[in-house]
């Protein structure tokens, strides 16, 4: 039998930053859909979302309707855990459509074949819950939680008390990457999002498909728009035309549709302006675009320190601040006020 | 480091230019517009090269490219460091590429590579502070003593650019535009009342859910009772079908009413017919049977006969007489003649006629009883039967009319009783009905005010749900936008603000480190140099005051000699800390031209002193040499 584990989604949440935010709303569907499809396609007969399916109170009754669609047209059962986000209202309409199932705030198990799926609310409170849990070692077992391993601030996740509860594999949500672990010898995956909706968030993005068969879990990509980084040194860029041209060479296998995570590193040469072509080599041209300037002005320190000026007392003072970022872009700020340069 | 020698090749107007220098003082006077200056700035672009930043459209370089040629232009430069005599060659193009840099210690002949430009190796000193230090151009000093003293002394250990104020002033500038120190606005506060305005309209769309919720319960109300109103409408609707059913089949129809009007003319008919028919029928039938039964006349082949001849007689006076009215009428013969002739024939005639049947019945009856008999019934019979058919006086003919008769009053009869039946139902009362007819009317005229008012609600509270129907995430979206630009509009004021404070206490560093020092050193030359046993005293910024029995003035209570020399001073006590009391090279453009003689005496006596221990290379175009001659 194959199982589909897939979290995260965040459907009708807000999103910033990007050029059109309805329309990647609408994508977050349009991924669900594919994943239905998906399933749909390899014969998945269910699909387990680990939590936060809704993002919040305001999931607009016509994305409810839409996910109900997805749902109807599947054939596959879902097993949804509410998670820390979504409050009650999404979930209220969502519960009559009736190939879903829920988890409740205790173990609440579904049995699918050979396979018992079972899952249950996590609340800060709860810590242990896991003495109630008792599965047939005899069945396939898969655990559905949401919640962090390493911080308890939604519900406690024993990670020795997975090891020994006689699962197989733990379906987690929460976290918005995908990565795997394994508790003595139960495997666990947060599936990470579905699709990116900021540059916080991963740059690789899918499910989880878990054959109890052959015992097989793999993560399966998917994204209709991905995350792209690229980096640029600008050591050796003398002027703001060679620096244009090194920028767009250096996007140009970058599809429009993606979020562009541009990345100016190296030493700058006195007077390039590195932002300023940067933003307006490429602003406009993605779906969602973030600059990072790392670079640092090509100046001896250590020499300006030595200096009997006004310089020389700036750098040395601004050298002494702990913070790399705060100190690098303190530098920068200074010495281009320093220097005469336009603040910017 | 000493210089030992320059050779220009070409520079700015001079071309082929050697000079060599001594280890103390070096008094080079020309005349105007030899060159001076433009060998000051060729040490200068030996030691440190140029920038080749455009400002204004050209470039350092540009300034000394030589007139009328492309050709690079530079040269080189000897100096003494350590012990070691190197040779700097160095030429310049119109862009950094085509500037070359070669440094050879002159007595292995071979090239080294420093790392570094060859001032920042030799002196120690970046390019900025072998301007404020080692070079004393004769403009500075012209503007300093002219000029704003303070803020040009300020300039001295600041950058080379723009002074500490200036910056501080943009610095200013620049957190204003994010945030204002003292009122209200900035980038920050606009965004921070742009987020305000999106949170309270988000805060009423969330109130407009609840709103909208009300409206959806309302809007389903109205559905409900609509229908509820539509079912009540069909129900009377289809009652007040019934009903005019009913009423229709209460009122006459056309039928029955023709059959009324058949019944009446039939009624009208019978009532025409004797009430004793049915008696006279069957009398007369009776008599027509008897009839039948006795024999008819013996005489019965005469009596025809005589008749006709009779009948003859009859007519022929009728005849007659008729003639004679018509021929009296159209005046043939005389009218009163032929009309009373005619008469009297006519009436001869007629009474043949009568007389001739009378007597034929007598004759009959008088010649056979049975044959009276028959006349008797016959009489009788046509004595009834006229009453009701008139069929001469056959017997025969009048029995069949008779029969006829009767059947059609029997018929009629029949018909009456039917169209009784038909027409004569009992009238039922239909103005209750109406009464609930027009009830249902009033009703479903009160259902359809309702239903439209329910519809124009329906209306009104759509429009309203619709207005209401904004997807508040697309407000959290702009929120979080505008937090995003707050962060970093928040970030960027930090940096600014920690710039500023860093600046702040640089300068302070700065001023406590040296000061002390600077104005002990400055008060010490002053009182070397000149009789004057002034105090010196030093302000962060680098405004001198100078301190004279037990009172502190402002340079500018002071006369201008005292104000030159003090500067000259301060600047040499300044130059002597950035070298740690070891200055290596001073090189003046006839920085004293405008000093007057008592302190350019000074100003000489001091370089004098100087030179002892510093390399002292002093332009001028003018004659007088002061303390230098001697």
């Amino acid at each position: 039998m194959k199982l589909i584990h897939t979290a995260d989604i965040h459907l009708d949440s807000p999103i910033c930053g990007v050029a059109n935010p309805t329309e990647r709303r609408l994508e977050l569907l349009g991924a669900l859909n594919n994943l239905a499809e998906y399933a749909k396609n390899n014969k998945a007969e269910a699909i387990i979302v680990a939590g936060d399916l809704f993002d919040g109170n305001n999931t607009s009754e016509q994305t409810v309707k839409s996910f109900a669609e997805i749902v109807r047209n599947s054939y596959a059962t879902w097993f949804v855990l509410r998670g820390n986000h979504g409050g009650s209202a999404p979930y209220s309409y969502a519960e009559k459509i009736p190939n879903v199932k829920f988890f409740g705030n205790g173990w609440t198990p579904y049995s699918l074949g050979n396979v018992t799926v079972c899952g249950r609310e996590l609340g800060a409170d709860d810590v242990s819950y896991w003495q109630q849990l008792h599965l047939d070692p005899s069945r396939y077992n898969i655990l559905v939680l949401h919640g962090d391993i390493d911080d308890p601030s939604y519900g406690f996740i024993d990670k020795s008390a997975i090891a020994s509860c006689g699962a197989k594999y733990v379906a987690l949500g929460h976290r918005h990457a995908f990565c795997q672990h394994r508790f003595g010898k139960v495997r666990a995956c947060y599936s990470g999002v579905l699709e990116p909706r900021g540059f916080d968030e991963c740059e690789q993005t899918g499910f989880v498909e878990i054959d109890t068969d052959s015992d097989v879990i793999k993560f399966v990509p998917q994204s209709i728009r991905s995350i792209v980084t690229k980096t640029l040194d600008v050591s050796g860029i003398e002027n703001d035309v060679a620096l244009e041209r090194a920028v767009l060479d250096s996007v140009a296998d970058v599809s429009s549709r993606n979020y562009l995570n541009f990345v100016l590193r190296g030493e700058l040469n006195e007077g390039l302006h590195t932002v300023l072509v940067a933003k307006r080599v490429l602003e406009g041209k993605f779906f969602a675009l973030r600059l990072k300037d790392e670079t640092r002005a090509r100046l001896d320190l250590k020499q300006i320190m030595q200096e009997v000026s006004l310089r020389g007392e700036f750098v040395k003072l601004a050298e002494a601040i702990d913070d790399e970022e705060l100190r690098s872009d303190v530098l920068k700020f200074g010495l281009a006020a320093l220097g005469g340069e336009e603040l910017l | 480091m000493k210089l030992v020698s320059a050779n220009v090749v070409a520079f700015g107007k001079l071309r082929g230019v050697n000079v060599s220098f001594d280890r103390g003082l070096n008094v080079f006077r020309q005349i105007n517009a030899y060159g001076k200056t433009t060998l000051c700035n060729f040490i200068r672009a030996m030691l440190y090269g140029f920038k080749y930043n455009r400002v204004g459209g050209v470039t350092d370089a540009s300034h000394f490219q030589p007139w009328g040629g492309n050709e690079r232009f530079g040269g080189s430069l000897t100096v003494e460091h350590n012990g070691e005599i190197f040779r700097i060659e160095r030429f310049f193009g119109t862009t950094q590429k085509q500037e070359t840099l070669r440094v050879f210690n002159e007595k292995t002949g071979r090239e080294v590579n420093w790392q570094a430009q060859p001032g920042e190796f030799l002196l120690g000193l970046t390019v900025d502070s072998y301007d404020r230090s080692t070079y004393f151009p004769q403009e500075a000093i012209t503007i300093v003593s002219n000029d704003n003293l303070e803020s040009h002394l300020a300039n001295l250990v600041q950058n080379g650019t723009e002074n500490y104020d200036k910056i501080q002033e943009k610095l200013r500038n620049y957190k204003k535009n994010l945030r204002y120190e003292k009122g209200i606005g900035g980038q920050i506060v606009k965004l921070e009342e742009q987020k305000h305005i999106l949170e309270r309209q988000l805060c009423e769309v969330k109130q407009n859910k609840r709103r909208s919720a009300e409206i959806d319960l309302r809007l389903e109300q109205i559905e409900r009772e609509s229908a509820s109103l539509e079912l009540r409408r069909q129900n009377i609707e289809n009652s007040a079908s019934d009903l005019r059913r009913k009423i229709a089949q209460a009122q006459p129809a056309a039928e029955v009413i023709n059959a009324r009007v058949q019944l009446a003319e039939l009624q009208d008919r019978l009532a025409k017919v004797p009430s004793d028919f049915e008696a006279d029928f069957t009398r007369c039938d009776n008599l027509a049977r008897q009839i039948s039964m006795l024999p008819a006349t013996a005489h019965k082949s005469d009596t025809p006969r005589r008749r006709t001849w009779l009948y003859g007689v009859a007519g022929a006076l009728g005849f007659t007489g008729i003639l004679l009215i018509v021929l009296g009428v159209l005046q043939i013969v005389s009218v009163t003649v032929g009309v009373a002739v005619g008469c009297v024939l006519a009436a001869l005639g007629v009474a043949c006629l009568f007389g001739v049947g009378k007597s034929a019945n007598r004759r009959d009856a008088d010649r056979d009883p049975s044959v009276a008999s028959r006349n008797q019934l016959l009489d009788e019979y046509f004595s009834i039967a006229h009453k009701y058919v008139f069929a001469d006086n056959d017997i025969e003919k009048t029995n069949r009319a008779l029969w006829e008769a009767h059947s059609r009053y029997l018929s009629d009869l029949h018909t009456m009783e039917t169209l009784k039946t038909f027409a004569d139902k009992p009238q039922q009362d239909i103005a209750p009905m109406e009464n609930q007819l027009r009830t249902f009317s009033e009703e479903i005229k009160e259902i359809s005010e309702k239903k439209d008012a329910l519809f124009t609600e329906r209306g009104r509270l759509s429009e309203e749900r619709r207005r209401l129907d904004v997807n508040s995430v697309e407000i959290e979206d702009k929120i979080l936008n505008i937090e995003e630009q707050q962060r970093r509009a928040e970030y960027s004021y930090k940096v600014a603000d920690i710039v500023t404070d860093l600046l702040a206490r640089a300068k302070d560093n700065l001023s406590s480190a040296y000061l002390p020092r600077l104005c002990a050193r400055t008060a010490q030359l002053l009182r070397e140099i000149s009789a004057n046993d002034l105090e010196v005293t030093l302000d962060r910024n680098f405004v001198i005051a100078l301190r004279e029995r037990g009172q502190t003035k402002p340079m500018s209570e002071f006369s201008r000699g005292v104000r030159e020399i003090t500067l000259l001073c301060f600047r040499v006590a300044l130059s002597e800390l950035l070298y740690d009391n070891e200055i290596p090279i001073l090189i003046v453009d006839d920085a004293f031209v405008n000093f007057d003689e008592n302190n350019f005496m000074r100003a000489t006596a001091l370089l004098k002193k100087l030179s002892e221990r510093t390399q002292i290379i002093y332009f001028t175009c003018h004659s007088r040499t002061g303390n230098f001659a001697r």
